[in-house]
């Protein structure tokens, strides 16, 4: 319990900054379905929509829908390989809406101790945009843990953190962006899992302009069968 | 679609979350739990012969009917990990080893029925199991007594492989169970939770 409210601290004093400073905040709710179709692959469908809490009150509240769509295979018993098509419908409720195809390419490295698991991914994007195109490089680890004992069962939380890496590298637009976040999930009945997380972007690293902040309050909802 | 309505079919996909937290079902259940928590009997037989030792992590486990409780520690360079019946009698003593600690005959024999089963395989835990006689009230000083002075004739060994492997066309990880000699008693496949939010 002492474990829960220190990442409860951590998940919510960054509220207290928000008010000090410009730093965009924005709520992410995601819902995810995996399906494992054999013992080496899977099949993920999963919606995300991006809400701008500062503009929650205008057309701007939503500054994207996206559905993604994604398949893995299993090389061994710690690496995969998958590829997906993601679809962003930007600015959704605004006239003259954008687009962005997305395609993305990725293998994952997994190590397991116990229910712990440290978990590597490297993928490769290119991101057709209705305006421009981009092709990205990103590095995410990200190492999970049950809080209750050693084992995770139904009904217990677990920790979550992750950093990701990531580098525009197309000469048009070269930028550089981290992704740091804590969360905190349950693990429900019937392989089903609901987290919450809180995200720090710094964005824009090599622009001009400077760095831009961003935080973002995800909420999501896995099934997996 | 104007922002009322997406707002609501949020709202609905919170509600289901909130809905599905609220299910309850019979599982098996596994937590940390304090020293106090533990069966008497089980704190008694860990004090006489571990008395000052820290350290020690403690578990309880149950499937809806029964419960088992557990203890965890080091002692003289190696892992130990006791179970004991909701009475405090012991079930088994599982020992962490390695591949060197057991005896060139078992592990020829383990060997032979992992270069029969699978390709590209890693050897990810080894424990040895002794295991108490079928008697339910376990004489737990006895038993722990048997193991500590390798009184082999007192107990039954039974040594646990968690292994990462190809096997046919399996792929992922394993848990075997090995006799004394060697051969397989039992295998089955590890499920392990879904990657799909790391991967």
């Amino acid at each position: 319990m002492k474990t829960f409210f220190i990442v409860l601290f951590f998940l919510l004093s960054p509220l207290s900054a928000l008010s000090q400073s410009n730093i965009e905040w924005i709520w992410n709710p995601e819902l995810s379905y995996s399906k494992k179709t054999s013992d080496r692959t899977t099949l993920i469908a999963k919606l995300s929509v991006f809400n701008s809490l500062d503009n929650i009150t205008n057309q701007s509240a939503i500054q994207f829908i996206e559905p993604q769509l994604s398949a893995s295979y299993t090389l061994t018993p710690r690496w995969k390989i998958g590829g997906g098509y993601y679809y962003r419908w930007s600015a959704p409720l605004l006239d003259g809406y954008n687009y962005e195809h997305r395609l993305l390419q990725q293998a994952g490295y997994v190590s397991f101790l116990g229910d712990q698991r440290l978990a590597h991914r490297f993928r490769l994007e290119q991101r057709i945009r209705s305006s421009s195109y981009q092709n990205r490089f990103r590095y995410r680890i990200s190492f999970d843990f049950p809080l209750q004992g050693e084992r995770l069962d139904p009904g217990e939380t677990y920790l979550i953190l992750k950093n990701e890496m990531m580098t525009a590298f197309n000469a048009a637009e070269a930028d550089a962006e981290n992704r740091a976040s804590v969360g905190l999930g349950w693990s429900l009945p019937g392989s089903q899992k609901f987290e919450i997380n809180l995200q720090y972007r710094t964005q824009d690293v090599f622009s001009g302009s400077g760095i831009s902040h961003l935080l973002l309050f995800g909420t999501a909802f896995y099934i997996s069968r | 679609m104007n922002i009322k309505i997406l707002f609501l079919l949020l709202t609905i996909m919170m509600m289901f979350t909130t809905a599905v937290l609220g299910q309850a079902e019979k599982r098996e259940v596994e937590d940390s739990i304090d020293r106090s928590e533990m069966p008497e009997k089980a704190l008694e037989t860990l004090d006489s012969f571990w008395p000052d030792l820290e350290g020690i992590r403690y578990f309880a486990e149950t499937d809806g009917d029964t419960e088992t409780y557990e203890a965890k520690l080091e002692w003289d360079g190696k892992q130990f990990s006791i179970e004991f019946t909701g009475r405090g009698y012991i079930i088994d003593v599982e020992q962490l080893v390695t591949r060197e600690e057991i005896s060139s005959e078992v592990n020829g024999n383990i060997d032979r029925y992992l270069s029969t089963e699978f390709t590209r395989i890693r050897i990810t835990r080894l424990q040895r199991q002794f295991i108490a006689d079928d008697d339910d009230e376990v004489d737990n000083i006895d038993f722990i007594d048997d193991i500590l002075e390798s009184d082999e004739e007192d107990y039954e060994v039974r040594y646990e492989l968690e292994v990462e492997g190809k096997s046919g066309s399996a792929i992922g990880a394993f848990e075997l169970l090995f006799d004394h000699y060697g051969e397989l008693i039992q295998r089955r496949k590890i499920v392990r939770r879904s990657l799909d939010n790391i991967w």
